[in-house]
């Protein structure tokens, strides 16, 4: 019995891992059945999971408008980074 | 000669007024980062002067942009190749710390509860600045493959493919990083 469970029973380690790729990558059938057995009987992964799922929404949600906010302010200098390219061409040409 | 490189001047000219911006813009996005963005778009413009004559089709901006897609995907491998090496040799140290022989979670380690306080997490200010710490600590190539994660938007397998690396290189290294960065955030939130 205890082998069987073993097989069947990840390590902490294996857990957190597939927590992490399943946010990018699909898990095959008993990768999803071996996590699931692990979260119902460990709560740390459990807290894991679930911790780092709220982590994957304010990540995106913090870096995407990070990113709209520094596009907005960025118009000022859209002008004179078309003059730093131009310049950066001028230099170009004759090398 | 003169004359013709003087016409290739003025269309490259007329496409940096009109395309150099959104260009910038969608290389900002997927770098997060402002110098970075603008040295890509350089580049791009660089590689489009002198590889004008091959520019056959009419779009010019779909040329540009696949131009730019490949200086930024250059940029990323370059980068996540380059630190590589370092978070390899370090990999050992760095599950120890979390994982004890049995690969059960160190007693410190271990994640404790945080629901109690999940839902004001969303929008707290303090927690915002304490997550960007948080975020400056990592190690570049961890920063790198989150990003890459979070601002790309294309999926795990295309990311991959991109960089030229393993999908089991990519998820091992979002592991190593969440684990880091959920660490950084309990020690410095939830135990403060």
């Amino acid at each position: 019995m205890n082998k069987i469970l073993n097989t069947l029973m990840l390590s902490c380690h294996k857990a957190t891992e597939l927590i992490e790729k399943k946010t990018v990558f699909s898990l095959s059938p008993a990768e999803k059945v071996q996590l699931y057995l692990h979260t119902r009987v460990c709560d740390a992964c459990r807290n894991y999971q679930k911790q780092s799922e709220l982590l994957d929404v304010v990540l995106e949600q913090e870096l995407k408008a990070l990113h709209e906010e520094n596009i907005s302010e960025d118009r000022n200098t859209d002008d004179q980074r078309i003059i730093r390219l131009k310049g950066k061409l001028d230099t170009e040409k004759f090398s | 000669m003169n004359d013709q490189k003087t016409d290739k001047r003025k269309l490259l000219d007329s496409w940096i007024v009109e395309y150099a911006n959104q260009l910038h813009a969608w290389a900002f996005r997927r770098t997060g980062n402002q110098i970075i963005a603008e040295d890509l778009v350089q580049d791009t413009f660089v590689a489009a002067f002198h590889a004008l004559n091959s520019f056959e089709g009419k779009n010019p901006k779909a040329w540009l942009f696949s131009i730019l897609k490949h200086k930024i995907m250059d940029h990323f491998r370059q980068k996540y190749k380059m630190q590589y090496v370092d978070a390899g040799n370090q990999q050992e140290d760095f599950l120890g710390q979390f994982f004890d022989k049995h690969q059960s979670w160190n007693v410190v380690q271990k994640p404790g509860d945080w629901s109690a306080h999940e839902e004001e997490l969303l929008d707290n200010e303090q927690f915002r600045q304490i997550l960007f710490y948080c975020m400056d600590h990592l190690p570049e190539q961890w920063s790198v493959a989150m990003k890459l994660k979070y601002l790309q938007e294309k999926k795990g397998p295309a990311i991959c493919e991109d960089l030229g690396i393993s999908q089991a290189n990519f998820w091992q290294i979002l592991h190593r990083a969440k684990l880091q960065l959920r660490a950084c955030i309990e020690q410095n939130w939830f135990a403060a």
